[in-house]
């Protein structure tokens, strides 16, 4: 392992960011870009004397890391990145000789969640290695040409990358005007190719392009190959495994499957090199040095340095993104000096202050959700939190008081989602609306017709845990749907908290007043599970959450639709050439093994009784059929692949196939008959 | 190879089994020089279809059978494209919406750009005249199926395209009811009401094809499957094959499908037990209907007659009533399984009431 250089000055020189815009006449944007990178750039001594003007600039930006010992990604990683991009872009012959037979090193994969020194370690260690770094930068410019640009971007992608593979050429020097011109570009032949701004891959034809160049980019033969180095964001778990399931068609999330190709990650070319959280020690270590850094100089008038309590609280709140961190120690700093006037504790002053931002209202003292900090990034815990807090409702263990969080408007089940009329109108906005509430009603009881929707205050208000819970109302609702029956113990609990789910789900029905009403209908849940609950929760341990499977039973059956609908046509088509061929003969029997069915079936009619009944009826001697047709056997988008032939196949064609899915899938199809018996002796029993 | 639904289906106005009166309306209509706009409408599994193909075939001829099947692909104002399956022969064209989302056919993916297909292809077709002089009619016909799934917006282009193309082009519509066709369509079309056949009527047809299949149905059994199948032949044909196939001596149970049993199943788990985590294992079952496509208003159908036929006679229009109230609810919402959920709570919630009440 190579010991880091002596950076100070080795540093700017090699640390030329090369931007090579897909464009090659220079838009603004570019500029603005590299300029932000020339800041970047800049040497630690210029920076120093310059504080004063770079006062706007963000901690994060400011204090990037330039060489190893202010990366605050564990040594090992570094290690592993740097002997990866060492033999990656090594010249020395033997190497290269070696990379070229064995095809290695072609690309790499950084994942990570975002924050986690990926980029800064790609830089740091291509500023010590003295190897360029060519970006990919998504033009932003393309919206105006309406259908062209999706192939254009295109375009520029593919002769992005295959001109930065060749060596260095005429772009480069090009380009080279733009940055730092006071020296010239260095002769190093060692580059690598960055791509972490990712072009629409939710778009089709993008992401098989893409993926056609990762492959042709691993598989190439050309002598030299500069490494492709991929950056990933692993974005949350929760919201970004259903995505958008209204935009069905698309590959919902971006992650490492969809966005490498099975044969590229397979292959000898591909590493992947994942980044985990940041540990809060050696993020505090980092912390600390930087804070020094800034105040360590002089005293800022301006900014208020903060205490090491408060850098270990933030580091361990931000759940590992050292990016979240710096930047809420900057606004913490910044905020202080606003509030400096008033005589508080620090440790008060700062709770208000991440209070006051991060939830707008105020809360109860002991809603330790909206405690947290400015930006608090460990989303997934807090969001499971919330939902833990929703479907146990802790409420006061004091008298009973009115039951102040939900009443009945009318006769069914409509809800209103604000609680009592007083807290209505004070609502939103005020900031004791909660407490108050206390005090006020305390002595208040329902009658006795009453009584059974009486119940004691609520510990923390839903809705604040709601929007702690940093997802939207139909996630949310859908996760509580999900998990509420475990919580509760009486059915009346279940009627309802599952009336209100439905009450959220009609109030937004319409997506044209969606958003406006997602508040409404997310109250709504959260209140009429809370409300339901009248005995105490099962106890359960925390995490016992399961997520909706509402998002997958939809694509599931959007997914058996299409099928269904490819699979009509097919059958009709075959019933077209049935009828021309025996002219409507009814009497010939079983002609060939052809399924038909006539198109003077309603699609309602064929779902509910034609493919039911056929799949009793071709059970006993088409084993393919009957798999494609069952629906209570195997799914039947996973089966109408074997049932592709078209219908002017020759009958012996598909014999023969049936005979081949038959040597496979006989145990399976037994075992599905023997369910189907088994279904029945139930229906008798 | 076919079904007996299809295969047995009768092919001429001739042949037909029931409604002589209607057949022979019918007949005359198609002999006559002048043919009018139809809206076909009755129950599933009646015979609409087998009565248009019908007159379709008395109009033109064994020729009309000869159908080509192809993808029309349109392009709209705002550049998606449209897919859309269309049966044709040279003497009609058959339009048939896609199954939608919620199981809801539509004619296009695009919300209301129906009214855009609809108008080119009829246009198409209207602006082409006869060239086949051996045509028996100098008109076209075109059918639209299901059409009640067709949006306001494109009935009334189409009542429009009606009035101007009347020379060369019939519309046939076809529809289970004519609640959600417009006023100006109805008035301009002659509606042909076919009824569901009768027990009887269905007794004789599967006879018929008992005999056509060289095989005799004892006639309880017979009378039996008409029973069960309210009305609707295509089920019955259905039933009585499956029947066959299997084996069955003609006196054990009628065969149903199979999303109706796992239904019946769900409906005696329910009675059986009412608990938080029986409501679980409920959902689940739910989704995995829905998954497969059975239209979450039939669930909910089916599921409550199968409850109402397990509990006691007291509590049935209070199930009933909430059943409505879930099934508007549901109408209103867009996430099916919330409702269904929430009924079979309720339900659960009464049914455990009257319980208790009954042992005190």
């Amino acid at each position: 392992m190579r010991l880091p250089k002596k950076v100070k000055t080795g540093a700017t020189k090699s640390n030329k960011k090369v931007k090579q815009s897909p464009e090659m006449d220079v838009d603004a944007i570019c500029d603005s870009d590299s300029d932000q990178e020339r800041e970047r750039a800049t040497p630690r001594e210029n920076q120093a004397n310059a504080r004063e003007e770079t006062m706007s600039l963000l901690w994060v930006d400011k204090h990037m890391p330039l060489i190893e010992r202010e990366l605050a990604v564990h040594p090992r990683k570094i290690s592993d990145v740097r002997e990866w991009l060492q033999s990656a872009v090594s010249t020395d012959p033997l190497d290269t000789a070696m990379r070229n037979l064995h095809k290695s090193h072609r690309l790499l994969a950084l994942t990570g969640k975002s924050g986690v020194g990926k980029t800064a370690t790609i830089r740091m260690l291509a500023m010590e290695l003295d190897v360029d770094v060519v970006e990919w930068v998504n033009p932003t410019h393309g919206y105006a040409s309406d259908d062209s640009y999706s192939p254009s971007i295109l375009s520029k992608f593919t002769e992005f990358v295959s001109s930065a593979r060749k060596a260095n050429t005429l772009v480069f020097t090009n380009e080279s005007e733009l940055d730092e011109s006071a020296y010239p570009l260095t002769k190093t032949s060692k580059k690598l190719i960055l791509i972490e701004d990712l072009p629409n891959l939710s778009h089709t034809a993008t992401r098989t392009l893409f993926h056609a160049v990762l492959q042709s980019h691993v598989q190439s033969q050309s002598a030299v190959v500069y490494p492709i180095v991929l950056i990933l964001s692993d974005t949350v778990a929760s919201s970004s495994d259903h995505s958008d399931w209204r935009a069905s068609s698309f590959e919902s999330g971006l992650n490492l499957k969809n966005l490498v190709p099975e044969d590229v990650r397979t292959s000898s070319g591909f590493s992947r090199i994942h980044f985990n959280p940041i540990a809060p020690s050696i993020l505090v270590k980092s912390l600390n040095r930087i804070i020094d850094q800034e105040f360590g100089v002089r005293k800022d008038a301006v900014l208020k340095k903060p205490t090491r309590q408060e850098i270990e609280s933030v580091a361990h709140s931000c759940g590992g993104d050292i990016r979240n961190a710096l930047n809420t120690l900057q606004f913490l700093a910044l905020n202080r000096h606003t509030n400096s006037s008033r005589n508080i504790s620090s440790q008060e002053r700062s709770q208000r202050i991440s209070q006051q931002s991060s939830s707008q209202r105020s809360v109860a003292k002991n809603d330790s959700i909206s405690k947290s900090d400015v930006g608090n990034r460990n989303v997934n815990l807090i969001f499971y939190h919330a939902l833990n807090k929703i479907l146990i409702g802790k409420r006061e263990d004091l008298r009973l008081i009115l039951s102040s969080e939900f009443f009945c408007v009318g006769s069914f089940k409509h809800y209103a989602g604000l609680s009592t009329s007083e807290q209505c109108d004070q609502f939103p906005g005020s900031s004791e609306s909660f407490s108050t509430n206390n005090d006020t009603n305390h002595d208040m009881h329902l009658p006795r017709h009453l009584s059974h929707h009486e119940r004691k205050p609520l510990k923390s208000n839903p809705e604040n845990v709601f929007e702690a819970s940093h997802v939207d109302s139909d996630t949310f609702t859908a996760y509580l749907a999900q998990n509420y029956t475990s919580y509760f113990t009486d059915i009346e609990e279940c009627v309802l908290a599952a009336d209100a789910y439905c009450t959220a789900d009609t109030l937004s029905g319409s997506w044209k007043n969606r958003s406006s009403m997602s508040v409404y209908s997310a109250s709504i849940a959260c209140r009429g599970t809370v409300f339901a609950r009248q005995l105490p929760a099962p106890s359960q341990k925390f995490g016992g959450m399961n997520k909706p499977h509402l998002f997958t039973a939809l694509k599931e059956k959007r997914e058996t639709l299409d099928t269904l609908q490819e699979s009509k046509t097919r059958w009709h088509k075959a019933y077209a050439k049935y009828l021309e061929s025996e002219d409507g003969d009814s009497s010939k029997g079983n002609g060939n093994g052809v399924f038909r069915i006539s198109h003077n079936h309603s699609s309602q009619a064929i779902i509910l009784e034609v493919l039911p009944f056929a799949s009793q009826i071709i059970a006993p001697t088409d084993t393919q059929l009957m798999n494609t047709l069952s629906f209570f056997g195997p799914r039947i988008c996973k089966f109408t692949a074997m049932d592709e032939n078209d219908c002017a196949v020759e009958i012996s064609e598909e014999y023969e196939q049936i005979g081949k899915t038959r040597g496979s899938g006989g145990i399976h199809s037994a075992t599905i008959m023997d369910e189907d018996a088994a279904i029945e002796d139930d229906i008798e029993d | 190879m076919s079904l007996w639904v299809d295969r047995h289906r009768p092919t001429s106005l001739d042949r037909l089994d029931y409604h002589p009166d209607l057949t022979h309306q019918l007949k005359k209509m198609s002999n006559s020089s002048d043919f009018p706009h139809m809206l076909v409408y009755g129950p599933s599994g009646a015979g609409k279809k087998t009565r248009i193909m019908a007159v379709l075939k008395e109009l033109y001829g064994p020729s009309v059978e000869k159908l080509k099947i192809d993808m029309r692909t349109f392009t709209t104002p705002s550049n998606r494209k449209i897919e859309i399956n269309i049966v044709s022969s040279n003497y009609h064209m058959e339009i048939t919406p896609r199954f939608g989302d919620n199981e809801i056919p539509v004619f296009s993916d695009v919300g209301s750009q129906d009214r855009l297909v609809i108008q080119e292809l009829i246009k198409e077709v209207a602006q082409t005249q006869q060239v086949d002089s051996s045509a028996k009619r100098a008109f076209k016909v075109v059918i639209l199926n299901e059409a009640d799934s067709l949006s306001k917006d494109a009935q009334h282009a189409l009542r429009r395209t009606m009035e101007k193309y009347m020379n060369n082009l019939r519309v046939i519509l076809c529809t289970n009811s004519t609640s959600r066709i417009i006023g100006p369509i109805r008035s301009r079309c002659l509606l042909v009401r076919v009824a569901a056949p009768s027990a009887d009527e269905i007794t004789t047809v599967l006879t018929k094809v008992g005999i056509k299949e060289d095989f005799s149905i004892p006639h309880e059994f017979a009378l039996k499957i008409a029973e069960k199948s309210n009305g609707n032949l295509r089920r019955a044909l259905l039933m009585l094959e499956s029947a066959k196939v299997k084996q069955m001596s003609f006196a054990s149970q009628i065969p149903l499908t199979d999303w109706e049993n796992y239904i019946s199943e769900t409906a005696r788990a329910i009675v059986a037990e009412q608990t938080p985590k029986k409501l679980q294992e409920i959902r689940g079952r739910l989704y995995e209907l829905l998954t497969h496509c059975i239209a979450p208003e039939i669930i909910l159908k089916t599921l409550l007659f199968d409850i109402v036929k397990l509990v006691d006679v007291t509590i049935v229009p209070e199930i009933i009533r909430i059943a409505a109230d879930y099934e508007q609810s549901m109408r209103q919402g867009t996430k099916p399984i919330f409702h269904l959920e929430a009924f079979v709570a309720k339900f659960m919630a009464i049914y455990k009431r009257f319980l208790f009440e009954l042992m005190n």
